[in-house]
């Protein structure tokens, strides 16, 4: 199993919780950081115990907005997601070279397809279930466009950065 | 059992997402008010919607009893207003027009008293009808095929003719949920017009046509057949309208009041037409009672 940047994806959820929650920029910029962690979690772990791991990161987001369990919601659909979502996105020579790719390896289409769609979907799902009516169903959607972009551009940078922390162990540079 | 077990296993993460959406959906309807509204406002919706095309299969039934009993009540309401035909159009259930022609007749400063028997004005009047009565349990509710749309908001009462129906409890768009009087939670304060005296009428949760009235002291002189009616204690229905008649009057040994069974004058099984109240000034009456929440 390749190694993660551990530390960095649990900073990430406690960043959400006290920082990230409170940006409101323009009312359509809110970054949901936490979710790179969700989608950074091994492929290889027992699903179960990922989907609770997902509930328990996304209820902690809540607790801070006291938002209920939404953002637990929208968790527990992406990890269910996600690993139906690798099978189509990523190729089946990655998968099966490493059947627990790190993001860090995925290819650029195969990174934008994979974390752009679970990160859209989660942040749609959010909003949706924040607004709770269909005629928002429009502006869900176009704010969880821009913050998908925006953290999208988040996580980019993260993996250039933690690439260059440890460039030997990512020499084959398929990006 | 064995291939239970296997179709089972085959479906668990679906029956974990299954679990886990629900209690989250759980936790933030019990600890979000916005959604626990929304929700309200949605399962409203959908029973109405339902209940409305049901209804409408199911009204013809009692079509021609219907009429006839509105055709009395447009009689009664003629005699008294003296024909003016104007103040009649609200009680006409015609078109989503009718609202405002309503609230132009009972507009501001011009409340008016239909029912001579009260002696409190009323400010709003809406004709609505009834497309649910859930008779099932103890805590009964009714669907009105009118809502926020037409003027109605919750604390309104609900009357057919002079006889008390319940009250107004949320409501949608379209629609109103109505809490009846056969309900365990209600307790409306009822008065005894022969001796003046007031009890507590509330429902014991078992037959749809009998409730029962509490806290009457045994020194007040009572017969069986007597009339009970709302007393002007309520700040959402209008005193001097029809509650039932006592049909039993227990004593027991020892005890400092009556039991006695009302028959009540609505029958909840037949309801069909009826109107939606306000009586005048009645937010102003509640904002200067005690707040007993």
């Amino acid at each position: 199993m390749n190694q993660r940047p551990w530390l960095l994806l649990i900073i990430l959820v406690i960043l959400q919780g006290s920082l990230f929650n409170r940006i409101h920029w323009l009312g359509l910029f809110n970054p949901m950081v936490y979710v790179i962690t969700l989608i950074w979690l091994p492929a290889t772990w027992n699903r179960s115990i990922l989907m609770l791991l997902g509930f328990g990161i996304g209820w902690w987001v809540d607790s801070s907005v006291q938002s209920g369990a939404i953002h637990a919601m929208a968790s527990v659909w992406t990890i269910y997601f996600k690993n139906f979502w690798i099978r189509y996105t990523v190729s089946p020579v990655t998968l099966q070279e490493t059947p627990d790719p790190d993001l860090r390896e995925l290819e650029f289409r195969s990174l934008i397809s994979y974390a752009g769609t679970l990160l859209l979907m989660h942040q749609t799902l959010a909003y949706s279930l924040e607004a709770l009516r269909w005629n928002s169903l429009g502006i869900s959607l176009i704010k969880g466009s821009v913050n998908t972009v925006l953290v999208m551009g988040i996580l980019w940078s993260l993996i250039q950065w933690t690439r260059s922390m440890s460039p030997s162990r990512f020499s084959k540079n398929k990006i | 059992m064995g291939g239970l077990a296997i179709w089972l296993f085959k479906y668990r993460f679906l029956g974990l997402l299954i679990l886990l959406e629900s209690l989250g959906a759980w936790i933030t309807l019990s600890n979000v008010e916005y959604h626990n509204s929304r929700f309200t406002q949605l399962q409203i919706e959908t029973a109405g919607h339902y209940q409305k095309k049901i209804k409408k299969l199911t009204r013809f039934m009692g079509l021609d009893e219907e009429n006839q009993r509105l055709n009395n009540e447009i009689a009664l309401l003629k005699r008294q207003l003296g024909g003016d035909s104007l103040r009649l159009n609200s009680f006409t259930h015609t078109d989503s027009a009718h609202s405002k022609n309503s609230r132009a007749a009972l507009g501001q400063g011009s409340s008016v008293n239909p029912w001579p028997n009260t002696s409190v004005k009323i400010d709003f009047i809406s004709p609505a009808r009834v497309i649910f009565c859930g008779e099932a349990g103890q805590n009964n509710f009714m669907l009105l095929d009118r809502g926020s749309l037409n003027g109605i908001q919750p604390r309104m009462a609900v009357i057919q003719e002079d006889k008390i129906i319940g009250q107004v409890q949320a409501v949608s768009k379209h629609f109103a949920r109505v809490v009846p009087l056969i309900n365990t939670k209600i307790r409306i304060s009822a008065l005894h017009p022969k001796s003046q005296t007031v009890g507590i009428l509330a429902w014991d949760g078992k037959s749809t046509r009998y409730a029962e009235l509490i806290d009457f002291p045994i020194h007040i002189p009572i017969k069986i057949g007597d009339t009970l009616v709302s007393s002007s204690y309520s700040s959402v229905y209008p005193p001097g309208l029809r509650l039932g008649r006592i049909d039993r009057i227990e004593i027991n040994p020892g005890a400092v009041t009556y039991k006695i069974r009302v028959f009540l004058t609505a029958d909840y099984k037949r309801l069909d037409h009826v109107q939606v109240i306000r009586i005048a000034l009645q937010s102003e009456r509640e904002e200067i009672l005690p707040n007993t929440n």
